[in-house]
């Protein structure tokens, strides 16, 4: 079980990663949860021919695990009495598969609103050719120590 | 307001906010935190533009965060063109009066003419990205680069590759060179800069600092190397 994190012990600049490369078996994993014929079909997120044929360099991964993908991050690091409020991305390039993609979370804010301990996060994606693909933002409540 | 040791001040020129860019995730007030926390890491961040997409609010003041947090926070606004999209600073009535801001192919030679001729400063922006970045349009159209007198050569939304292929711009014709975050959401503000070689405060500053050409375009990692080489 992950570690819990308190409020106090976070600041602005704070942060935190994970290194990610999805593959083919993981993507079609991925898609197999809950419908099992989805790995199984050609498409774009798992054939390079059919992303090709819209303009992808390679098969692409679902925005949907890139998303996941953050959010497991962010809750790994908030530790099990942390709630994750919200997490909001932005899909600014593909991802492709085997890329070797970094998954960053900064702390870029602490706030005690109505005495609620919210921590504002920044998460992206970011590929070895310097693109961030995904970008967004994560409002976290952490609990306060004592 | 002084300049850092080797005697550089750092502007990131591009960068949208919540206020205006539906888009972005990055408040102003977020902006201006983040840099207070960068600074105390090291890095030096001056100020930053504000360059919301395809408008302008002549009202919007951002005086009070300025003085709050000591950053400098100036707005211009990223229009679009028939050759990409064009950073402007300090849009006088006069030159937004002239066009329909929220247009997508606007003139670019009318854009960067009336932008100098009315006290304001035009940069094409994040020159090396398909479509969107003045290289294609010059390789791939013919389009000259007349009237234009500087590029986004470091772009933070931009991979290695463009930017790449905008230094390769810059050279080949002899245009000065910018950089700019293009942040949208906070973490993101100052991760490109342009290092100026005198203090800007105000949109004044900056378009006579353009003017001159005596900039470059900088990563934020390389404004700690600068503060770390100046304390030796």
């Amino acid at each position: 079980m992950a570690e819990q994190r308190y409020f106090e012990d976070v600041e602005p600049g704070d942060e935190f990663n994970e290194h990610w490369t999805p593959t083919r078996e993981s993507v079609i994993g991925y898609l197999t949860v809950g419908n099992a014929e989805a790995g199984n079909t050609a498409s774009r997120f798992t054939s390079d021919e059919e992303a090709k044929k819209i303009g992808m360099a390679k098969a692409i991964v679902p925005g949907a695990f890139s998303m996941v993908m953050a959010s497991r991050v962010v809750a790994d690091w908030m530790g099990p009495e942390g709630k994750l409020h919200s997490i909001d991305v932005d899909f600014r390039r593909p991802v492709l598969h085997d890329d070797t993609l970094n998954i960053l979370a900064l702390v870029t804010d602490t706030l005690e609103d109505d005495g609620v301990p919210t921590v504002k996060l920044d998460v992206y994606l970011e590929n070895e050719r310097g693109e961030r693909p995904v970008q967004g933002t994560a409002l976290v409540e952490l609990p306060k120590r004592g | 307001m002084t300049l850092d040791a080797n005697g550089y001040w750092y502007m990131d020129l591009h960068s949208h906010s919540t206020d205006a860019s539906d888009d972005a995730g990055g408040t102003v007030e977020g902006y201006a935190k983040w840099i207070v926390a960068r600074r105390k890491k090291g890095f030096h961040i001056d100020g930053f533009v504000l360059t919301e997409h395809r408008q302008f609010d002549p009202d919007a003041d951002y005086t009070a965060l300025s003085e709050q947090y000591g950053v400098t926070i100036l707005r211009g606004a990223e229009l679009e063109t028939d050759i990409g999209h064009v950073l402007v600073y300090n849009l006088s009535p006069e030159f937004t009066r002239g066009f329909d801001l929220a247009s997508v192919s606007l003139d670019h030679k009318e854009v960067f003419k009336r932008a100098r001729e009315t006290g304001g400063f035009a940069v094409a922006a994040h020159a090396g990205r398909p479509r969107i970045g003045l290289a294609e349009h010059v390789h791939g159209r013919g389009v000259t680069t007349d009237g234009i007198e500087a590029i986004e050569q470091l772009n933070g939304g931009s991979n290695d590759e463009e930017n790449g292929r905008a230094q390769e711009l810059a050279e080949q014709f002899g245009l000065h060179r910018v950089g700019g975050s293009d942040a949208h959401f906070v973490s993101a503000i100052g991760r490109c800069l342009t290092a100026f070689r005198r203090p800007i405060t105000s949109l004044e500053d900056l378009v006579q600092e353009l003017a001159t050409g005596e900039y470059h375009p900088v990563t934020v990692e390389q404004t700690l190397d600068a503060a770390t080489e100046g304390a030796r």
